[in-house]
Order: structure tokens, then C-alpha cells, then sequence
């Protein structure tokens, strides 16, 4: 298929299918998903665990459910809020040449800022600030880029792409500054996060578990011991993540309930386009109730730290 | 093909020339253009001006046809702002400095945030929100504009080099400077303006800008030429055999197309090659069993039919060692 039109309908609509696949479950039908992004079903029945479940509820989900009990003293740990600090770190660690906003306002615009008009920067700073503290998003920060990495390269079959969002830089440093930074920090020192889980971690970065293995391997083959392993690939598992079920459990780690509701708005408002070479597409998708789609997406800081 | 033809049915005793029996005007295009024309017709005879021909109109969807889609993210090449340009960051930073000044985005931010504090009425949170966006927006604006403005783009840069394009910019620059001078010497002085001095530059500007496009078009073979002069030149200080030096003003000619092309096609697409997806693989008709071809409607072109792919590619694709249950 080479004639764009075709290829551009053909992408968007087995996107729309990739972000559609978890459909299937339980958490997405609308009766589960007001229950788990209201505060009253959030505070009331599952963190402090006084629910009482209906006979249709299966017995698996109760207690997938159950798991996110906690106690007061735990709860709305962290704060929802922003520092300019935090902004600056961000902005200095960023590298210039990586793609963000679909807006044009690439990094290279703040890392201008940084030494040439640092009270420029630090307006954008306080009006993303109000925005994240009044809840209201941005218009800008409603649409996304999409761009397509085959799986194998050089055979772009139109079901092996990985999808890569490209957000703002904004959403991008809210996203990573809020779940990816206080939320995973505040599960460590708790110790909510179990030793085996690798990856975006201190010390156990996603490489180090291949690392591990193939150390395991070689012990194993030094000592000349029987070993069995058993490698299961998750499919498309950011972009199966349900928001409403992820502001849910992110309570029980001990996030506020306004962080969830702007997960939620964030991701079910967004529009996204795909890229190619022959610029982004005219046509887009976003979340219909008759064609709803699901997922953090890859590219995005908070899919991995709510993973 | 005739746009007329293809679009419109035209009766039979219509005709487009006055002592004429049928159409014989026309608008020809090809398919690509004639699908984007939303509109056409034959005017009356004598429609706005007199002619013994009828006048023929098509409209066509100027923005369709030109494709205002943008590209937005812009590879750094392609970036006028640079943070490894120390001069183009100080001037871009002056320029948003000001900007900000002149439209007072610090005030406006300050009246947003005492408004915050009063979102419990819906009407104000209505407003909140649109103020919000607009002075965004008006941000966003000024960035992108001090972006353009932090660095000049020569309008000659990409003209190819020769004497005469020296010599023809040099002459501008010294015209432009000399009109410059003299209406600042009016400004500081008491004589008045010598309009007719100006006038007489003016006109000379004039036809050097024109030599300079007349330069831009043939600039392919003054170059050529401006190459084989200095070849001679260097083959007669030399004393160089003739057959040798040809073919190093071949080589250099070849290059030179080569690094222009490139150039063009970097431009055109402007895209990292990570990310490019201009074609796309489905599985062909012969992969699908005679029991899926069967079915009533069966579309091989149909998403439901793609994804997730028929069983024989992803079998195929298991033989040649891809982790096929990943696609399971």
C-alpha cells in the first residue's frame, strides 16, 4: 500500500483497534469506570475496604479490588503540585534534539530560556501551574503525535508498529514530575514496589534484569545445574492500561484524588494524529463511547511509572 | 482530462464560440487536480468583457492542493534556534524578553491567578479557561516569532556560487547602503531629502534585483561555465594534459548535483528516518485459507480481515524466528 490516503485510513484505524484491545475487561464498561474515578468509590469502599460487593462481581476482580486497601495514614501522601525547581531540572536534563509538542514548541524554546530570559520561563511555569491547580487543561495539551516503529525493521506490517506518542513538553514534565518522580519515590521508601519489578527504577533499570539473566545463565552453566526459565512478553501492555482503574489504584500508593482526575481527563480528551513523511494526518481519533480507546501510551512519563 | 467533460453534462446545442455550433473550449487538468476542483461552468457570452468566446470558470481547493497540513516538529537541522548557537540564543532571548513586555504576559498571568481564586462561579471558570488558552496561545505565538526572527536566513543562500553572483550582491549592498546614507543625512541636517538622487539608486536597485532573479534561473549553467573557465585557467598554469582535467570538472559537477538533490529531499520529507511510514505491508490475498476467502464479502483490503494479521504471515513470520506469539 502505498498511496497515502490509503495508508493514513488504514494506520489510524488499526491504531484505533490496537488502543481498543482492552475493551474486553471488566474496569472499562461505564458503570466500573464512574465507580472507580468517584471519590466516594475510590475513599470509601476500597481504600478503607468497606465495600460491599454485589453477587455479579466476579470473585477475581473482588479481589484484584481488595488489593488497594490502605491505611488512613497512608492516604494522600503526595502532593498534587508543581516546583519551578523541578522545571528547571527538567528542562536543563532534556536534550534538545528529542521530538516533543505537536505545538512546535520544542525543548530547544525552554533551554533558550533557561539563561536567556529565565523570567519568561518562569511565567509558563506559573500559567501550567494554574492550569494543573484549577484543573483546567490546556487546549494545546489535547492533541498528540503518534509516530510508527516497526517491530522489524524494514517490513512495516501494519500489525507489528509500536506506536510512540509525542506530547507536550509540558504534559511531559507534569506527567514524569508528579507519577514518575513522587509517586515511585514515595512507593520505594515505603517499599511498595516489589524487589523483582525492574525497570525506570534506581538500580534496577529495565537493562539490568537481562543483564541478570544472562548472569543466571552462566552461573547456572559454570555449576552445571539443570535451569529452566519461562519468558512471557506482555502485548501492548501501556497501551492496554485502563486510566480510571490506574487513578484508583494509585490512591492505595498514597496519590490525591485531583492527580486521577487530570489522568483521566488527560488521556480521554486527547486527539491523536499520526506522523509520516507526508506531514501529520488530516484525520485523527480520539475517545468516543462508541469507539472507545484505552491506554497510557508509550512516550508519555506516567505509562511506565503507573505500569 | 477535460475538466468540463468530466465534471458537468453539457447539453447539445451549447457552444462556447459565437459562430460556433458545440464546445470547443476547455480546461484541461489531470485527475489529481480534477479531483480537487469544487466547482466549474461556462459563462454567458459577453460576461464582464466583450469576446466572441464564452468564459470558462473552474474553482479549485487551493489548500487541498498544497497541502497546508504543517509539520510541526521540525528536525533540529531544519531548527533556526540552536542552543549550541550562543548568539542566536541571546538574540532570541531579547526578543521574547521584549515581546513579553509589549504584551504584558507578566500582568496577564498575575490577574489569572487572583481570578483562580474565585472558580466556584461557573461563568468565571468559563472565562477563566478562555483567558487561559488565548494568552497560551499568545505565548506560544511569541516564541514561535522570536524563534524566526533570532537568526537572518539570506534570501542568496542557496544560490550557487560564481563571480558574477559576487559581483551582483556586492553592487546591491553598496546601492542599498548609499540610499540609507543619504535619507539619514537629511534626518541629521537641514538640507532637504534628495528624492531625485534616491530615485535614480532606487531605479538602479531595481534592475539589479531583476538581474538577480534573471541570475537564479540560469544559475545551473553559469556555474557550469564559471567551472570550466577555471579548469582551463588551471590546466594552462599547470600545463596539464586536456583529457585530465574534464573529467575532475565532471566528478565536481556530479557532486555538486548530488549535494543539491540531497538537500531538496532532506527538505521535502523533513523527518527522522526512524519515522518514516509511507508504505504499509498487509498480508497478501493467497495468505488468507479458502475458507476465509469463501466468507460472503470477504475484502482483503478490509481492517477486520488485517488485523491481527492472517494465521500464514504470522507462521511465516515464526519461520524466519519472530517471537509470533506476540501476536497472538
Amino acid at each position: 500500500m502505498e498511496d497515502p490516503a490509503l495508508v493514513e485510513s488504514l494506520i489510524l484505524e488499526a491504531l484505533q483497534k490496537h488502543f481498543a484491545q482492552a475493551s474486553e475487561t471488566l474496569v472499562t464498561t461505564d458503570k466500573w469506570r464512574s465507580y472507580l474515578s468517584s471519590k466516594k468509590g475510590q475513599e470509601a469502599d476500597l481504600l478503607n475496604g468497606t465495600v460491599k460487593w454485589d453477587d455479579d462481581v466476579p470473585g477475581d476482580f473482588q479481589a484484584l479490588l481488595s488489593t488497594f486497601v490502605t491505611p488512613s495514614e497512608n492516604q494522600n501522601t503526595i502532593k498534587f503540585s508543581l516546583s519551578f525547581d523541578a522545571f528547571y531540572k527538567f528542562i536543563q536534563c532534556s536534550k534538545e534534539k528529542t521530538s516533543t509538542s505537536p505545538s512546535s514548541r520544542h525543548y530547544g524554546h525552554y533551554k533558550a530560556l533557561l539563561d536567556s530570559a529565565p523570567d519568561a520561563l518562569h511565567d509558563i511555569f506559573r500559567l501550567m501551574k494554574l492550569s494543573v491547580s484549577t484543573g483546567v487543561f490546556l487546549h494545546r495539551y489535547k492533541k498528540t503525535l503518534t509516530t510508527l516503529i516497526c517491530k522489524e525493521s524494514g517490513t512495516p506490517y501494519l500489525h507489528r508498529f509500536r506506536p510512540i506518542h509525542i506530547i507536550e513538553a509540558e504534559l511531559q514534565f507534569i506527567s514524569k514530575s508528579i507519577w514518575a518522580k513522587k509517586m515511585i519515590n514515595s512507593a520505594e521508601s515505603k517499599k511498595q514496589i516489589t524487589d523483582a519489578q525492574y525497570g525506570g527504577r534506581h538500580r534496577r533499570q529495565a537493562q539490568s534484569s537481562v543483564l541478570n539473566t544472562v548472569l543466571y545463565y552462566d552461573i547456572h552453566r559454570q555449576l552445571r545445574k539443570n535451569y529452566t526459565s519461562n519468558d512471557d512478553d506482555m502485548k501492548a501492555n501501556f497501551d492496554r492500561e485502563i486510566p480510571h482503574y490506574v487513578a484508583a489504584e494509585t490512591r492505595s500508593i498514597g496519590m490525591p484524588f485531583e492527580s486521577g482526575q487530570y489522568l483521566i481527563q488527560a488521556t480521554s480528551s486527547q486527539e491523536y494524529f499520526i506522523r509520516t513523511p507526508n506531514g501529520s494526518s488530516a484525520k485523527s481519533y480520539s475517545f468516543t463511547k462508541q469507539r472507545p480507546i484505552w491506554g497510557l501510551g508509550q512516550g508519555v512519563g506516567w505509562a511506565g511509572a503507573c505500569w | 482530462m477535460n475538466v468540463l467533460s468530466s465534471r458537468i453534462s453539457i447539453p447539445k446545442d451549447t457552444r462556447s464560440y459565437c459562430r460556433g455550433s458545440n464546445v470547443i473550449d476547455g480546461v484541461w487538468a489531470t485527475s489529481y487536480i480534477n479531483d480537487k476542483i469544487i466547482s466549474c461552468g461556462l459563462a454567458p457570452f459577453d460576461y464582464l468583457y466583450s469576446s466572441d468566446h464564452r468564459g470558462i470558470f473552474i474553482d479549485i481547493d487551493i489548500l487541498d492542493i498544497l497541502d497546508a497540513r504543517e509539520i510541526n516538529l521540525q528536525p533540529i537541522p531544519y531548527r533556526r534556534l540552536k542552543c549550541t548557537i550562543p548568539k542566536r540564543v541571546r538574540s532570541y532571548g531579547e526578543e521574547v524578553l521584549k515581546k513579553w513586555d509589549n504584551h504584558k504576559i507578566k500582568e496577564k498571568i498575575d490577574k489569572l491567578e487572583d481570578m483562580s481564586t474565585l472558580l466556584d462561579d461557573p461563568i468565571l471558570l468559563q472565562s477563566f479557561t478562555k483567558y487561559i488558552n488565548q494568552y497560551d496561545e499568545e505565548i506560544g505565538g511569541i516564541l514561535s516569532s522570536a524563534e524566526r526572527n533570532c537568526c537572518k536566513v539570506g534570501r542568496h543562500c542557496s544560490l550557487l556560487f560564481t563571480p558574477k553572483l559576487h559581483k551582483l550582491l556586492r553592487n546591491k549592498r553598496q546601492l542599498q547602503q548609499q540610499i540609507s546614507k543619504k535619507k539619514k543625512n537629511s534626518l541629521y541636517s537641514e538640507a532637504p531629502l534628495p528624492l531625485s538622487e534616491i530615485t535614480s539608486l532606487q531605479n538602479t536597485l531595481k534592475n539589479l534585483n531583476s538581474d538577480l532573479r534573471a541570475y537564479s534561473r540560469t544559475q545551473r549553467e553559469k556555474r557550469d561555465e564559471f567551472l570550466e573557465e577555471r579548469a582551463e585557467d588551471l590546466r594552462k598554469k599547470r600545463d596539464l594534459p586536456k583529457s585530465k582535467l574534464p573529467s575532475v570538472v565532471k566528478n565536481l559537477k556530479h557532486i555538486e548535483k548530488q549535494i543539491s538533490d540531497a538537500k531538496i529531499i532532506r527538505y521535502t520529507l523533513k523527518t527522522n528516518a526512524k519515522t518514516r511510514t509511507d508504505f504499509v505491508m498487509i498480508p497478501a490475498l493467497s495468505q488468507y485459507t479458502e475458507e476465509q476467502r469463501s466468507t460472503p464479502f470477504f475484502d482483503f483490503l478490509h481492517i477486520d480481515n488485517i488485523w491481527p494479521g492472517s494465521r500464514k504471515q504470522m507462521e511465516r513470520i515464526s519461520r524466519n524466528g519472530t517471537m509470533w506469539r506476540t501476536l497472538l
